[in-house]
């Protein structure tokens, strides 16, 4: 197979950032980004970009470790780089804050991010309604330049890009030798998966450039991520919630809780808001898969599922699938040079 | 009561807050005003990026380490308040990298959460081998200075846009007390030779992805010669000049080149920023802070001067413990005035 094409769906994080890692692995293969959505109009767009892992359920911790540990060094090392600002990538310091001690003082990812520790008393006192607390320092990707800057990466390799539904798998066949499926929400309807559902996150974008740091509630449902032309507040997790229009009685209520902790944000401007479905899984699918219809195979790659730690995880998983892209490829070859015989 | 008050910049505008906050019910004759020949924008306070760090060492200046910690926590105590914003105040982290190990400041228990670089943050910064994280506070001139205006205007304070040239002229009219708070002219009233420029130069950029300050410290070339980077709420400060003596308030080529490669060598990103300023201004510097009484006689009358100037890099970090401990010296003053107005009456 002299130069194999592969499909990407899907033009989020996770869509740009695993056709970019197959372009690197694969240099021979023929990439093409297909999506019905791209910047700004992605579930990735929505989303502040913190480098802050979701742990999921059902995927080994060590897997998710390794995931995180390669996203963050990947990133590191951009956001000290001239294309920092282009890329959107930097860092941020600022505080976890949990009402009541958690069980877990002490994250998995605690040793990735630099400068982990606890809160000392003093840090506290700006918490008043909060225990116990951590600082650290950690990475930001904001959206749109990120994926824009992700795409720029993509087009340097002749990468094509195209505004597509895809609304089963099955069209591209014939056109494209492997299919990758990075349709986050969308993989409910085009590959049937009963087990992803979503969680609608409503956020605020809010100019207020003071605000240097993020914080955090341990609770997950109260944030302030400042990135560099606005600042984040969030937000919500309703789990089933499949509605992307943005509701006023939710986000006086987000706005109220975010200037609880910390209350310069009264003094926010242009404050903007919007929805976006985490799609939500009890484990990550980063998975090979090989579709069958009348005598005819499809060679499927699976990177969906990412839930509300897709920034955190997603050169991992990109990684991951690209390595499972190569072995479709090696399969491919294996079973072409049989058929020779 | 007059009191006048010389200077505008962040000195002169606190003390007189701090004096009218304090003494304004118990005298009710207390008149401020305020002498400047330069206003905000305009002072030396507006220019400096309004980062809270005191200098490396105290030189044993205890007194000076107790002012800066007393600035600190009553700006802590202000965070939280609805004034926060339009103060300018807000909460900065950073770095403080150096070429070798260093002992601990002496305010490293006044910020917050002070403690040693990790060997991977210390990977930022090629070059440095030791540094420092912690949490302090910005309070921008620009914002605080027209805040401290309000207020003072609010209080009935009145303004004067006028060079003093002598403390005489100003009793002359009446003024029963004044306060040299004026920073860098401070000679031009009072001979001082220990008073002289630390002069500076920065460059205003957009970078706003950096939020952190990143000062680095060059232990033998001195304070502030070595590149400085502070984000602030509209734009980014880069900055790494201090020169003895040097009077000039142009801007130098040549400074510029050197504050420009130097911090984009320490931060690589900043190489895409938009530059959308440049500012040169001299430090007050001073072996130590001015801040004492100075009786002065005019004739049959004792005038009184408080002095507070040459906080050098540090006015903002120490402003308000200086204000606090002149309005003290006032204090003194005021119950010597009572004492003295008391009639003597005769032996019985």
């Amino acid at each position: 197979m002299a130069s194999p094409k592969v499909a990407v769906v899907g033009a989020g994080v996770i869509g740009l950032s695993t056709a970019l890692c197959i372009t690197e692995t694969c240099p021979s293969c023929s990439v093409t980004v297909l999506s019905d959505q791209f910047s700004p109009n992605t579930t990735s767009d929505v989303a502040a970009g913190m480098l802050l892992p979701h742990t999921y359920p059902d995927t080994p911790i060590h897997r998710q470790k390794q995931w995180f540990r390669e996203t963050f060094t990947y990133l590191f090392a951009i956001s000290n780089s001239a294309e920092a600002s282009e890329a959107g990538i930097h860092l941020v310091s600022g505080w976890q804050v949990f009402k009541s001690t958690p069980k877990e003082e002490l994250p998995f990812w605690s040793d990735i991010v630099l400068g982990f520790r606890p809160m000392s008393e003093a840090e506290l006192q700006k918490f008043p309604q909060h225990q116990f607390g951590q600082a650290f320092t950690t990475l930001k990707c904001d959206c749109p330049p990120y994926l824009l800057w992700l795409e720029k990466r993509l087009k340097a390799t002749g990468t094509q890009m195209y505004t597509r539904k895809v609304a089963d798998l099955w069209e591209l066949h014939g056109e494209y030798d492997i299919v990758v499926n990075c349709a986050g929400m969308g993989a409910h309807q085009l590959v049937g998966d009963k087990q992803l559902f979503p969680v609608r996150g409503q956020v605020l974008k809010a100019h207020a450039p003071w605000v240097k740091h993020f914080i955090r509630d341990g609770d997950g449902l109260t944030y302030i991520y400042p990135g560099i032309h606005s600042v984040t507040l969030g937000g919500t997790r309703e789990k089933g919630s499949w509605s992307l229009s943005p509701d006023p009685g939710t986000t006086r209520d987000i706005f109220d809780r975010c200037c609880s902790l910390e209350p310069s944000l009264q003094g926010a401007q242009d404050i903007e808001v919007k929805v976006g479905l985490r799609p939500s899984r009890q484990c990550v699918r980063v998975q090979r898969e090989v579709l069958s219809q009348g005598g005819v195979k499809l060679p499927v790659v699976h990177n969906y599922g990412h839930g509300a730690g897709g920034f955190s995880v997603h050169r991992g998983t990109a990684n991951e699938a690209a390595h499972l892209v190569g072995e479709c490829i090696s399969a491919l070859q294996g079973s072409s040079s049989k058929a020779k015989l | 009561m007059r009191v006048a008050i010389i200077g505008a910049g962040v000195i002169g505008l606190s003390s007189a807050l701090c004096i009218h906050e304090q003494f304004h019910g118990l005298v009710p004759s207390l008149e401020l005003e305020v002498y400047a020949d330069h206003f905000t924008p305009h002072t030396t306070s507006d220019g400096a990026a309004g980062l809270w760090q005191p200098y490396l060492s105290d030189h044993g200046n205890l007194q000076e380490t107790l002012w800066n910690k007393e600035t600190f926590d009553y700006l802590l105590g202000h965070l939280h308040s609805s004034a926060a914003k339009e103060m300018g105040l807000f909460l900065l982290s950073g770095y403080n990298l150096f070429t070798e190990p260093v002992p601990d400041p002496s305010w490293k228990n006044i910020v917050l959460g002070f403690r040693n670089l990790t060997p991977k943050e210390l990977e930022l910064f090629p070059g440095y081998s030791y540094g420092w994280f912690n949490t302090a506070l910005m309070l921008e001139g620009r914002s605080y200075l027209p805040w401290l205006t309000n207020r003072l205007t609010e209080r009935g304070v009145k303004f004067f846009h006028k060079k003093v040239e002598t403390f005489q002229e100003l009793f002359a009219q009446g003024v029963d007390v004044v306060l040299n708070c004026s920073g860098m002219r401070a000679g031009d009233l009072q001979p001082d030779p220990e008073l002289q420029p630390g002069r500076g130069q920065i460059i205003k950029v957009l970078a706003p992805w950096v939020k952190h300050f990143i000062i680095t410290h060059d232990l033998k070339s001195g304070i502030y010669k070595s590149p400085y980077i502070i984000p602030g709420s509209e734009f980014t400060v880069l900055g790494g000049i201090y020169q003895h003596g040097n009077w000039s308030e142009e801007n130098s080529a040549e400074d510029h080149k050197s504050i420009w490669d130097s911090c984009c060598r320490l931060l690589p990103p900043l190489q895409k920023a938009k530059i959308v300023g440049e500012w040169s201004g001299l430090r007050p510097a001073r072996p130590s802070v001015r801040l004492e009484r100075e009786s002065v006689r005019l004739g049959n009358l004792q005038a009184e001067v408080i002095h507070n100037y040459g906080h050098g890099g540090f006015g903002i970090t120490i402003h308000w413990g200086c204000a606090r401990a002149a309005a003290r010296l006032f204090g003194s003053i005021l119950q010597e005035k009572k004492q003295l107005a008391r009639p003597p009456g005769p032996r019985l």
